[in-house]
This record gives C-alpha cells, sequence and structure tokens, in this order.
C-alpha cells in the first residue's frame, strides 16, 4: 500500500478508529490517511483496550458509541483507568444532549457526530496539534 | 477525463441518484475527495461493502421484529449501525427510513415497526438494484492499464 509523503524526521500521528462497521472504518481511515497520519482499526471496545494491554499507543483515538462486547463509554473508562492520555473522540450517531453528556463524562476530549467531515476531522487534529506543543 | 457515452452515463446515472434524493450530492463528493490513483477502487469498494453490510442489518431487523419477544437490544443496535452506515456514505432515503423506523419503534407499535420495516427493505431493495449497476459501469469506466 502506498503511502503519502514519507516523512523520515519526527514521528507520525497515529490513530485508532473503533468502529463496529466497517463501512465506517473504511472512510475514517481513509480521511486519516489523506492527511498522513498512520491507522490502525479496531471492531469494538474490548478490541481497543487489548491493543492497549499489549502496549499499544495512538495520539488520537476515535471511538464509537454503540458496539457490541465492549462499547465505547465502558471502553473509554477503562483507557482512561489505564492512564491512557490519547486524544479520544467520540463518534456516535446519538444526538439527545443527556446520551452526549453520558459519553463525553466517560473521559472524551471531544464529540462529534457522524458522519465525519472533513471540517470535523481537522478541527480534531487542531486540538493534536496543541496538544503537541504543549508537551 | 474522458468524456466517453459511458461517463456521460455515469454522470447522468449519478445525477439521478442526487435528484432523487436516494444519495447525498455533499457527501458522495466528500468521499470522492478521498478516492486517489493510489487506490481508485475506494467508492466502488464502499458502495458494494454498503449493500453487503445493509443487507445483513436488515435481515436482523425483521429477525428480531418478528422474534417473540421482540428482541430488543438487536433492534436497537442494527438501527443504530444502519442509521451511522447509510449517512456515512449519504445514502438519504435509506437514513431517513431508518430514523422513521427507529422512531415508530421506540414509540412501541410494533405493527406499525413492522410496516416500516416493508418500507425500508423496498427502499434498500431499490437503492441496491440502481447502485449495482453504477459500480459495474464504474468499473467499466476504468481505463485498463493491463
Amino acid at each position: 500500500m502506498a503511502t503519502s509523503n514519507g516523512s523520515s524526521t519526527g514521528t507520525k500521528i497515529t490513530a485508532l478508529v473503533v468502529d463496529d462497521d466497517r463501512v465506517i472504518n473504511a472512510i475514517h481511515c481513509k480521511r486519516l490517511n489523506k492527511l498522513g497520519i498512520e491507522n490502525h482499526v479496531a471492531a469494538n471496545g474490548k478490541e481497543a483496550v487489548d491493543l492497549h494491554c499489549s502496549g499499544k499507543k495512538f495520539d488520537l483515538i476515535l471511538m464509537d458509541r454503540d458496539m457490541p462486547i465492549m462499547n465505547g463509554i465502558e471502553a473509554t473508562r477503562e483507557l482512561r483507568a489505564m492512564g491512557v492520555r490519547s486524544i479520544i473522540v467520540g463518534v456516535s450517531t446519538r444526538s439527545i444532549k443527556q446520551e452526549i453528556q453520558e459519553f463525553m463524562d466517560s473521559g472524551l476530549d471531544d464529540y462529534q457526530e457522524k458522519p465525519l467531515t472533513s471540517s470535523k476531522v481537522i478541527s480534531i487534529l487542531h486540538k493534536i496539534n496543541c496538544n503537541e506543543f504543549l508537551d | 477525463m474522458a468524456n466517453t457515452p459511458l461517463h456521460q452515463q455515469l454522470s447522468i446515472m449519478k445525477q439521478s441518484f442526487f435528484d432523487e434524493g436516494l444519495l447525498d450530492h455533499e457527501q458522495v463528493s466528500y468521499l470522492e475527495t478521498l478516492e486517489n490513483e493510489d487506490d481508485p477502487d475506494f467508492i466502488e469498494n464502499l458502495f458494494t461493502m454498503f449493500l453487503r453490510d445493509s443487507s445483513r442489518y436488515i435481515d436482523s431487523i425483521e429477525k428480531a421484529l418478528e422474534a417473540t419477544p421482540v428482541d430488543y437490544s438487536v433492534m436497537e443496535r442494527m438501527l443504530y449501525q444502519l442509521k451511522g452506515s447509510s449517512a456515512s456514505i449519504g445514502a438519504s432515503k435509506i437514513n431517513g427510513e431508518t430514523n422513521t423506523l427507529r422512531k415508530v419503534f421506540h414509540d412501541g407499535d410494533i405493527e406499525s415497526a413492522k410496516a416500516s420495516l416493508q418500507k425500508l427493505k423496498e427502499e434498500h431493495a431499490n437503492f441496491k438494484e440502481k447502485l449495482v449497476i453504477y459500480v459495474r459501469m464504474l468499473k467499466e469506466a476504468k481505463p485498463s492499464e493491463y
């Protein structure tokens, strides 16, 4: 698979896309890929947690809310409890304030409603860049 | 970009998707920006993937609704899956029918939900029929470099 303009200096931004729908995963990965971000995919919350248990780290995690086995809320709580400090953005179709708040309360840095558009992704990246500078 | 009869046909077909409200113009344009020389089949593959997955979701919804008692958790999950998936490729009518079904289902009227499901299935069958042709034409229109 061809990579975008190779960055030999500095680290590439890494992202984990967590969603049980493969159409959504394909679109998110493609979007991030085009921005030079290295992607991984997890089909549910448990896979996302397991990846971190095995030592993987990501700059950005796009977390779907509704997934089998372990949903986005549980997974986010678990990751935060594990000390994961990545930017976690909740991505979901839910638009009721209470439900959004519940998801945010689990430890999200941001929440975006599906579908993810270019401008939403760019605003997410700004968050990462800000973080990088602060570190 | 070649302007062969096939390409013209593709343009016309794509426009008719927009005009009939089957596909959302903005979302499809967004998907097209993601396609490039490294992965020229991205959109075709995405549409094909969606058709396959959405058929599965609808089957699951039907089974869950026919079960006694109705399988609420499967319904919820499948409805959200279909809602998100259809929105992400711009399948507006399917997304709309899914939302209608969700609302009717949440209102607790199972019989109306079944009627709504039939409408969703019709929309889906119609969309699938047209999209399959479109995808085939997309493949044919690709310049063969082999």
